[in-house]
């Protein structure tokens, strides 16, 4: 047999499987028939093993190089390395999806075999809707995204396969795109015992229990797919930058974003009994905002210029199923409201309560300003076509004040583009608006572990603070007249407002985590003598949510520490002949030369660069640009860089004349730019810490 | 992520498939390679996981239609034997979650971020809820006699079965004892503890030596 027609099968059944799942699920819990909810149990089960057996089939066709399938002829090249091969099985639309369907139902499977028995009444609804997304994917594959596509003749087979991108062809795209996908499949499942929880009526906190590893799961491998992403930009778009909120992007921050805050509010809810609602919310949004991020990146919504979409029939479809998601949970959670009224209230200000409430709200805030952000374009772009296709609709917005009628009017005289087309965001914009929230949250980030629950008093207060903002008002002035010493360049501004901030909450911060570890360890020492190491590493090993939480605050200060030196980033674009010596700040760069190689793959031409500072050596620099055979009309930016501590001296070349040797450069120095890998690694370290083993789960810390 | 939840026999009987699968398709990949000279590359490799996981894919959908095909109480017996034990194993990991709980409170107070009151009275609450999970450590069998005398049937039938005793879980050898010898009495309130109890569960108190 055919391997499409095999996998045709395959989906096919998946598909079937998922639908008799929901059914079982479903009659079974509304017949407290322990049959029927083992059998759709074990539909879960066999989902995954249906799920990877096309998937095997679909890396089979890769490997075996069987372009009788479409996709596989549009993304593989006999010529590709092996690893591209397997990882080109998601590396486009119709493929991501079964890649999606096998995580989800590989999730699914984990979290209902380990919360079986723990909670038995919520399973049968929980494997109801896991199996419901699942069938909505599988529901896509079958209909309309088909990975095992035939060609409609088979001498229709086509003579040379595309492959793929070049510019995919890189390690970091190895494992971006997965990393994301795990994280935003994983949200899914603290969605599905959420809405169980509220369909069952036991909202306590034992389906969170369940949920707040997923959780941090899923934010830990957001976070992952989101920092790669960036590095993979930063060294391969040779812009200077590894952030720019491009909306797939976006996409995936969106959901780390109220990940974050659900991981903070989780801890009120463990302590205090509040939030009860506003946790469900959260666990909504986030799962609303993964299949939000997959539309936006899948439908072709955000970058095109057609109506819908590049696949309106996707676009609506996922529309559709958002509604759902959204109408169906906040539906559930209003029927539910009596049964989530909070247990406590607040009572000071001054309590920890309030901060985490404080940094929800920050958090919430960002989340919807980025995705307003995201959209606004489209929503301009889809306004302007109602308003030229409807007359009411234009009358609308004339009457509003919306769209101006005279030059409306003028347009349609001259026959010129109407005067609503889309509106384009730049991170400009982004990056003027994210900035005070993203220091705000820093300086939340600070405050947070200082204060008590319930109520701080003024005499803790003053204790917890003074060594903290004083060390926050050495940093602030440091970086105020430290930056000017070392930077000596007079044709820069070397002081920066935002900049300063961050510096002077960078050591705010930096100071409250370092007290409450040096509180900690002479607490536990005066308990019980031992050596300050030890005491460390029991600390961290005693209490692994609370000082793992500490430790990712310590990489989020190293990574805003990084990001506070891009206050100070400078950028030069030139045209230079060789021989000829440009400054970039301290550093003065040498044009060497240029030269053009190639290989069996492309054809190369690399540019020389001498870097040196105060007339000493600090070492080479060789961008360059590659043109691949596969693909010769879209040549590949190859970046160099000079990795320092204090930053990076950082080349890429936009185009070279090879008679002279003339070069347009792009220059930049991007201070401190590695303390954000650095941080970000910290970040890691402490959310494996958070994880831990099932052992050390939950002991309260906050 | 994944947590065991299987009794001894299905954990063991699981991974020893498993490893009974991996070796035989590592044999049969050395005899195709050394024996019959075949060139081992990826595609067949890809192709070997397509017939494994389609073995496994049919397992799946078999076990659906076994799982409908049940009567209503042989599932029950089969959950429970299958993810039996759970239910104690939770309870004890909830008394070390309180425990350390309570502990982490001291030490907060200890650092000075919870006034006396408040440490007090959220202690109180965490304290009430680690006499309850023990209560119900203690109490045992909670089971339908039925359901029991169905379990011990089907525990019969596997002792019956060759497995080697040491690799069951210290946890299901130790669990019966348990629940059997809980008779340290205490001197002051009569209540039964645990052999190796240094403090009444019941009223507190320091147990004699």
């Amino acid at each position: 047999m055919l391997i499409s027609t095999l996998g045709t099968i395959c989906v096919l059944v998946l598909f079937l499987l998922s639908v008799a799942t929901v059914a079982l699920g479903v009659v079974g819990a509304a017949r407290r028939s322990e049959r029927l909810i083992e059998g759709s149990v074990q539909g879960i089960h066999g989902i995954l093993g249906v799920a990877v057996l096309a998937s095997m089939l679909l890396e089979y066709a890769f490997l075996s190089g069987d372009t009788s399938i479409q996709y596989v002829h549009h993304n593989s090249h006999p010529a590709m390395p092996v690893v591209y091969k397997i990882t080109a099985f998601w590396g486009s639309l119709d493929g991501s999806l079964l890649f999606w369907v096998l995580l989800l139902s590989l999730f699914a499977s984990l979290a209902v075999r380990a919360n079986r028995q723990r909670h038995r009444v919520l399973i049968p609804h929980a494997v109801a809707i896991l199996a419901t997304i699942i069938g909505f994917f599988a529901a896509l594959l079958v209909f309309m995204n088909n990975p095992f596509e035939p060609w409609l003749l088979p001498d229709m087979a086509p003579t040379q396969p595309k492959g793929l991108n070049p510019l995919l062809q890189n390690p970091y795209m190895v494992c971006h795109p997965p990393s994301l996908y795990l994280g935003m499949v994983s949200l899914a499942v603290p969605y599905a015992f959420g809405m169980a929880a509220l369909i069952t009526g036991h909202v306590d906190e034992a389906w969170q229990r369940s949920v707040r590893r997923w959780t941090l799961f899923a934010w830990l491998f957001l976070a992952i797919g989101l920092v790669l992403g960036g590095l993979w930009a930063y060294e391969e778009l040779g812009w200077g930058g590894y952030w720019a909120w491009d909306p797939v992007e976006n996409a995936g921050l969106l959901p780390w974003l109220t990940c974050t805050a659900f991981l903070h509010s989780i801890m009120v809810q463990e302590r205090r009994g509040m939030l009860k609602v506003w946790n469900l919310v959260l666990v909504i949004i986030s799962f609303f905002l993964t299949i939000f991020g997959t539309f936006l990146t899948r439908s072709g919504v955000v970058q095109s210029v057609h109506a819908f979409g590049e696949d309106p029939a996707l676009a609506w479809t996922f529309g559709g199923f958002m509604a759902v998601i959204l109408v169906g949970s906040f539906g559930l959670l209003f029927w539910r409201r009596r049964l989530l009224r909070s247990r406590h209230e607040l009572e000071s200000v001054l309590s920890r309560e309030f901060a985490f409430l404080l940094n929800n709200w920050m958090f919430l805030i960002c989340a919807l300003f980025v995705a307003g952000a995201t959209m606004y374009p489209t929503i301009t772009q889809w306004s302007g076509l109602l308003a030229e296709k409807y007359d009411w609709y234009r009358e609308v917005m004339f009457a509003l004040g919306i769209y101006d009628e005279s030059a409306w009017a003028t347009a349609l005289l001259e026959g010129k583009a109407m005067p609503w087309s889309r509106v384009t965001i730049g991170p400009a914009f982004f990056n003027h608006y994210m900035t005070p929230l993203g220091l705000g949250l820093l300086l939340l980030t600070g405050i947070g572990p200082l204060v008590a629950w319930r109520k701080t008093s003024t005499a803790s207060l003053r204790e917890q603070f003074i060594a903290p903002l004083g060390a926050g008002v050495v940093a602030l002035l440091i970086a105020a007249f430290g930056i000017p010493l070392v930077r000596m360049d007079g044709e820069f501004e070397v002081l920066s407002g935002w900049g300063l901030t961050a510096f002077g909450l960078c050591g705010f911060t930096f100071w409250t985590l370092v007290q409450e570890f040096y509180r900690g360890v002479a607490v536990r020492r005066k308990n019980r003598p031992q050596s300050v190491l030890d005491a460390l590493i029991g600390l961290v090993v005693r209490a692994r949510r609370r000082y793992g939480g500490y430790i990712v605050h310590l990489g989020i200060v190293l990574m805003f520490f990084g990001w506070a030196g891009n206050a100070y980033k400078l950028e030069r674009k030139l045209g230079i002949y060789p021989g000829e010596i440009v400054a970039l700040g301290d550093y003065q760069i040498e044009y060497v030369g240029a030269r053009a190689t190639q290989d069996w793959q492309k054809d190369m031409i690399t540019v020389e660069l001498s870097v040196s500072r105060d007339g000493a050596k600090s070492g080479d620099l060789e961008p360059a640009k590659w043109w691949y055979y596969q693909l010769p009309d879209q040549p590949t930016t190859e970046v160099s860089r000079l990795m320092r501590p204090g930053g990076d001296v950082y080349a890429s070349i936009a185009d070279v004349d090879m008679s002279t040797g003339w070069t347009r450069l792009n220059l930049y120095y991007n201070p401190l730019v590695n303390w954000v890998w650095v941080g970000f690694a910290t970040l890691l370290a402490g959310g494996i810490v958070c994880i831990g083993s099932k052992r050390e789960e939950a002991e309260g810390g906050g | 992520m994944v947590e065991a939840t299987q009794s001894p026999v299905v954990a063991n009987a699981r991974p020893r498939a498993l490893i009974a699968i991996a070796i035989g398709s590592v044999a049969l990949g050395l005899f195709l390679v050394v024996v019959l000279r075949a060139r081992l590359d990826i595609a067949t490799v890809a192709l070997v996981l397509v017939g494994l996981s389609l073995v496994g894919c049919l397992r799946g959908l078999h076990r659906v239609v076994g799982a409908l095909a049940k009567g209503a109480l042989d599932t029950v017996v089969e959950t429970e034997s299958e993810y039996g034990g759970v239910s104690e194993r939770e309870l004890r990991e909830e008394r070390r979650r309180l425990l350390r709980a309570i502990n982490e409170l001291r030490f907060d107070h200890e650092m000075g971020k919870l006034s006396q009151v408040d440490y007090d009275s959220v202690r109180a609450g965490y304290e009430l809820r680690a006499l309850e999970v023990m209560r119900a450590l203690d109490a045992g069998e909670t089971l339908h006699p039925e359901l029991a005398a169905r379990l011990a049937q089907a525990a019969a039938a596997e002792a019956a079965a060759p497995v080697p005793s040491d690799l069951l879980p210290a946890d299901a050898a130790t669990s019966v004892p348990e629940a059997a010898s809980a008779s340290r009495a205490c001197a002051s309130c009569d209540g039964g503890n645990d052999p190796d109890a240094k403090f009444c569960k019941h009223c507190g108190k320091e147990l004699a030596a």
